[in-house]
């Protein structure tokens, strides 16, 4: 099963609250994106992943795995930006194939390492929230600020149903292998379109009695939550808030030099 | 006379027009604080006729009570009808529709109008009461099958039916959990609440219930006292169950004259050990 859903559940901040947890990451992705400083980006990677690993509890070798998910789309990203095939090498470098070069500018160069620690600097922000929170938290505080109950409701149910089809999914699959589905590529495809089509026709019929026993409940169209209280604690909100500041600083500090750079002109 | 909280005339249901109606003209009556067991095959209407309990499905013919009320067929009615009638599914993941254990509970109250005060007292109670405290906070799916039988209980406890209507309760339940669920369906029952409980364990049903629904096709094969429905040999073969074993011991004992032929039939081993012992 996703592993990454089992995290949030042992995580030692799953009870801090979830307001807290939501400002603290997204202040500091919105930091890391606005700023776009390589130096920005690699302090507030170092700083999340320490929280991540230290505070949350999740275990370094885990964290890194997960934090390598992300960086194999980054590279083959980047390297479109920082490689260029052309007839003229340009100033960082340029390895000669045939007629052509394999070149690539500073300024691409650059801007291929601000891409990779800005975006993984962002990766670790959303880690922090996705893997310290569980799903149904998260919907609370949405619910908290009133976005239209049918995205709410949705998200409720899609999540939970998620679980159920892929454990049905899992025991259909076992089935199927039990009775040698996957004996060789053909079976095996076979089978998987026929897991596809029962899983279909299961998930409809699911539906159908999951409602019955929804309205055997006195649903009467809307899914009401209610609010486990976590109240926020000032100690935290004043640990976030001062280092939101810093970032703040820092991204003043980086405007205002880039001005006088200007000026020095 | 006996007050009777449920009442069946000739209710008829087929799904989707079916050539084959799931009940078929079926007319039975719980007591009110009753003990009632259903028994009957796979597919015999138990669970069909318990949708129509609350109204979920309407019978194309013939009519159900709830207290003497026929049911009516209108959005508010049903809300009303739906307050006092709680089922409990066999299947708990067609039940629970919320990952937080804590958000599911609440989903009744909730419906019921509560204030988010009295809910979340109803709520918390009810997580305490049943024995939920130790995994209230994992999503529901890592819950083992037990854990999940028990929040789909206290989801109906919670909303404090008048009758409460368990779908096969103790299907692919451990000993362990078989053994709380007896004692709730007790101390429910005495507290007053109508239990009806569908089953497939007839020595449950003998020893427990104080009334028997014998179920086939879609009708009512037999109805009343458990220990004398289920010592006809006639009504066991219409209804195609076997006999308690309890039961058959206890012939074979008076076939051997080791006890006292003149005792009633015991509902279960502990009462026929002391007739043995008596004789002793």
């Amino acid at each position: 099963m996703p592993v990454i859903d089992k995290i949030c559940y042992v995580s030692r901040l799953r009870y801090m609250n979830t307001g807290e947890k939501f400002a603290f990451s997204f202040l500091t992705l919105i930091g890391c994106l606005v700023s776009r400083s390589v130096v920005m980006a690699l302090f507030v990677l170092a700083v999340m992943s320490a929280i991540n690993v230290g505070k949350s509890g999740i275990a370094p070798g885990r964290y890194m795995k997960l934090m390598l998910i992300p960086l194999g789309f980054l590279l083959a990203g980047t390297a479109a930006v920082m490689v260029n095939v052309s007839g003229e090498p340009l100033d960082a470098f340029a390895i000669p194939v045939g007629g052509l070069y394999l070149t690539g500018s500073k300024e691409g160069l650059f801007r291929g390492v601000q891409m990779v620690s800005t975006a993984l600097a962002g990766v670790s922000c959303l880690y922090f929230l996705s893997l310290s929170t569980p799903m149904t938290d998260m919907l609370t505080l949405f619910e908290s600020w009133r976005l239209p109950s049918v995205l709410t409701e949705l998200m409720l149910l899609t999540y939970r149903f998620l679980f159920i089809l892929l454990e049905t999914a899992a025991w259909m699959t076992v089935s199927q292998r039990s009775r040698l589905g996957d004996r060789d590529k053909k079976t095996w495809l076979r089978c998987r379109g026929m897991l596809a089509t029962s899983l279909f026709l299961l998930a409809i019929r699911r539906a159908g009695a999951i409602y019955d026993a929804m309205e055997s409940r006195c649903y009467d169209g809307t899914i009401h939550m209610l609010r486990e209280s976590r109240p926020p604690k000032a100690g935290e909100i004043l640990k976030i808030a001062g280092f939101e500041a810093l970032l703040l600083g820092m991204i003043l500090a980086d405007v205002t030099k880039w001005e006088w750079m200007l000026w020095m002109r | 006379m006996d007050e009777m909280i449920l009442e069946a005339r000739h209710v008829s249901y087929a799904y989707d027009d079916g050539h084959t109606p799931s009940l078929n003209d079926l007319s039975l009556s719980v007591k009110k604080g009753s003990r009632t067991v259903f028994m009957g095959a796979n597919g015999s209407g138990k669970s069909t006729f318990f949708l129509c309990c609350n109204g979920i499905l309407r019978p194309d013919a013939g009519q159900i009570s709830i207290a003497g009320k026929p049911i009516v067929y209108k959005r508010k009615e049903l809300l009303k009808l739906r307050r006092k009638v709680g089922i409990v599914f066999q299947n708990p993941d067609v039940q629970l529709l919320s990952a937080s254990v804590y958000q599911e509970i609440a989903f009744g109250p909730l419906n019921l109008g509560l204030t988010e005060t009295e809910a979340r007292a109803r709520v918390e109670d009810m997580i305490a009461r049943m024995g939920i405290t130790p995994f209230k906070d994992r999503p529901a799916h890592a819950l083992s099958g037990g854990q999940k039988k028990q929040v789909a209980l206290a989801d109906i406890l919670v909303m404090a039916p008048d009758i409460l209507i368990l779908d096969e309760p103790f299907a692919a339940l451990d000993p362990g959990h078989v053994r709380t669920l007896r004692a709730l369906t007790d101390h429910l029952s005495d507290t007053g609440m109508t239990v009806i409980v569908a089953t497939h364990d007839v020595d449950h049903a003998l020893e427990w219930a104080d009334d028997l629904i014998l179920m086939k096709e879609g009708r009512v094969v037999a109805q009343g006292e458990p220990i004398r429905l289920l010592s006809d040999e006639r009504v066991l073969e219409k209804a195609d169950i076997h006999m308690p074993e309890v039961l058959k011991l206890y012939r074979k004992l008076i076939g051997k004259g080791l006890i006292d032929a003149a005792l009633p039939a015991p509902k279960s081993f502990d009462e026929l050990e002391r007739y043995i012992e008596r004789k002793a």
